[in-house]
């Protein structure tokens, strides 16, 4: 079989496992609707304020749901040793980096939809036509998300206190990513459509090095010791 | 290893340095005496730039052929160019404080900066948690690779976004923004400031040989 198929076939992998049991993207999507309701709650009943924080609570949100999600699919493969099998029966294992960066990509997209949703009626934000870019830019925001967090998910997969140090190692070199796509939704969301190319073509930077980096080095950082 | 500077050099680099900045080099004609702290602000920030550059470099050349060597002098340049941002912000908050009238603005220098020093820290915090040597090697020279992308953000920040921090006023297009004399004096600092990073680089790839070595001998045989 050809990398990519071994990679569609984990990507499928995974996202059945998540279909079926529905724990990552459900504690996600409660982690994110917390979030968006503390924040609320703190800033008060200012909905001028909130829409303005909007974009960035969004992708709090969004980095924290992302977390919930890695962890809980790094879970399922390291249980039973199932990893040391994939790592043993794959002809190349960079499939298993395309694979996770596949069903992290629709799983992101698809949540950071479902918490734009969430934002619309909690924050009062009255979306325009030109909002419907949002869909296109979760795809590549997503993507780009996925490449560094399949990544860092294989550099600290067998280390100990693993669930505290993947927020360390991740969310600092998520920070340009967090950058552009809170400026990019912000242009949206405002009418500045003119001002989103510009942190779009940062997010296809950003996602080609992460892929990039991924693919090179994905084997050496996740081979067992 | 005749390359690497003696101890002694380090001191007497950096000892005159400061003599020169404190007491030699005239105040800046706008800021005053508080200008001075740049002559230990702008090296250190700059030295930490070259220590993750060293970081990065040692990194690919540990994954290409596996000799520790290698990882040795990545991990102990990053933890010298940790200090080093420490320093930086540091320095850089007393500045701000005395000319900003705040230690900390989130201007995007100084954030970049701070995310900066949390990516390293988190570089060696993961590091510290891989007890297999050369997992742990492979993993540090990954995230070392991967880490180093935040550096040009952080030196392009001041021209990318508007904040209060300052752009470039000696790597610039066109002839540095300051006093001749000042601007020797800074250089000097920078070179100081090398010798002494080379020789705490030194000194720390010993120390980690050292570790090494005691580890193997106490892994037990057969």
């Amino acid at each position: 079989m050809s990398i990519l198929q071994d990679a569609l076939l984990l990507a499928r992998k995974d996202l059945l496992i998540e279909i079926r049991a529905r724990q990552a993207a459900a504690s996600a999507m409660a982690l994110a609707i917390i979030a968006l309701v503390l924040v609320g709650l703190a800033v008060g009943p200012q909905p001028d304020r909130l829409r303005a924080l909007a974009p960035a609570l969004v992708w709090i949100a969004l980095l924290y749901a992302a977390i919930a999600v890695a962890e809980r699919l790094e879970r399922t493969d390291r249980s039973d040793d199932a990893f040391g099998g994939l790592w043993l029966v794959l002809e190349d294992r960079r499939s298993i980096y395309i694979g996770r960066v596949l069903s992290l990509s629709i799983a992101l997209g698809l949540l950071q939809l479902a918490i734009w949703a969430v934002a619309v009626l909690l924050l009062d934000l009255r979306l325009k036509p030109e909002a419907m870019a949002l869909v296109p830019l979760a795809g590549l925001t997503a993507v780009t998300a996925a490449s560094a967090v399949a990544l860092v998910l294989a550099l600290v997969s067998d280390v100990g206190h693993r669930p505290l140090l993947l927020p360390v190692a991740l969310l600092p070199l998520l920070v340009p990513t967090f950058l552009a796509g809170v400026q990019a939704s912000a242009a949206v969301l405002d009418g500045r459509a003119g001002e989103a190319p510009g942190w779009v073509v940062a997010l296809l930077i950003e996602a080609a090095l992460f892929a990039g980096l991924g693919l090179l080095t994905f084997e050496t950082a996740a081979s067992p010791a | 290893m005749k390359l690497w500077p003696p101890g002694w050099l380090a001191a007497l680099a950096v000892g005159s340095t400061v003599v020169a900045g404190l007491f030699l080099v005239p105040p800046d004609a706008a800021q005053g005496d508080i200008q001075r702290i740049m002559y230990v602000h702008v090296p250190s920030a700059w030295l930490a730039y070259l220590a993750f550059f060293v970081t990065l470099v040692a990194s690919l050349l540990y994954l290409r052929r596996g000799d520790l060597r290698y990882d040795r002098m990545a991990v102990a340049s990053a933890e010298i160019g940790l200090i080093l941002t420490g320093l930086a912000i540091v320095s850089g908050a007393i500045w701000g404080k005395a000319t900003w009238g705040k230690w900390w603005d989130w201007d995007p220098r100084l954030t970049t900066t701070a995310i900066l020093f949390v990516v390293y820290a988190g570089y060696l915090l993961i590091r510290q948690s891989i007890a297999d040597r050369r997992r742990r090697g492979r993993v540090g020279a990954t995230f070392g690779i991967v880490g180093f992308l935040n550096v040009p953000v952080v030196h392009f920040s001041v021209l990318w976004w508007r904040g209060l921090h300052q752009p470039p006023t000696v790597i610039r297009s066109g002839d540095p923004t300051i006093d001749h004399v000042l601007l020797i004096e800074l250089l000097a600092s920078v070179v100081s400031f090398t010798i002494l990073y080379a020789w705490l680089l030194r000194r720390r790839m010993d120390l980690e040989a050292t570790r090494d070595a005691a580890a193997l001998a106490l892994e037990p045989r057969g």
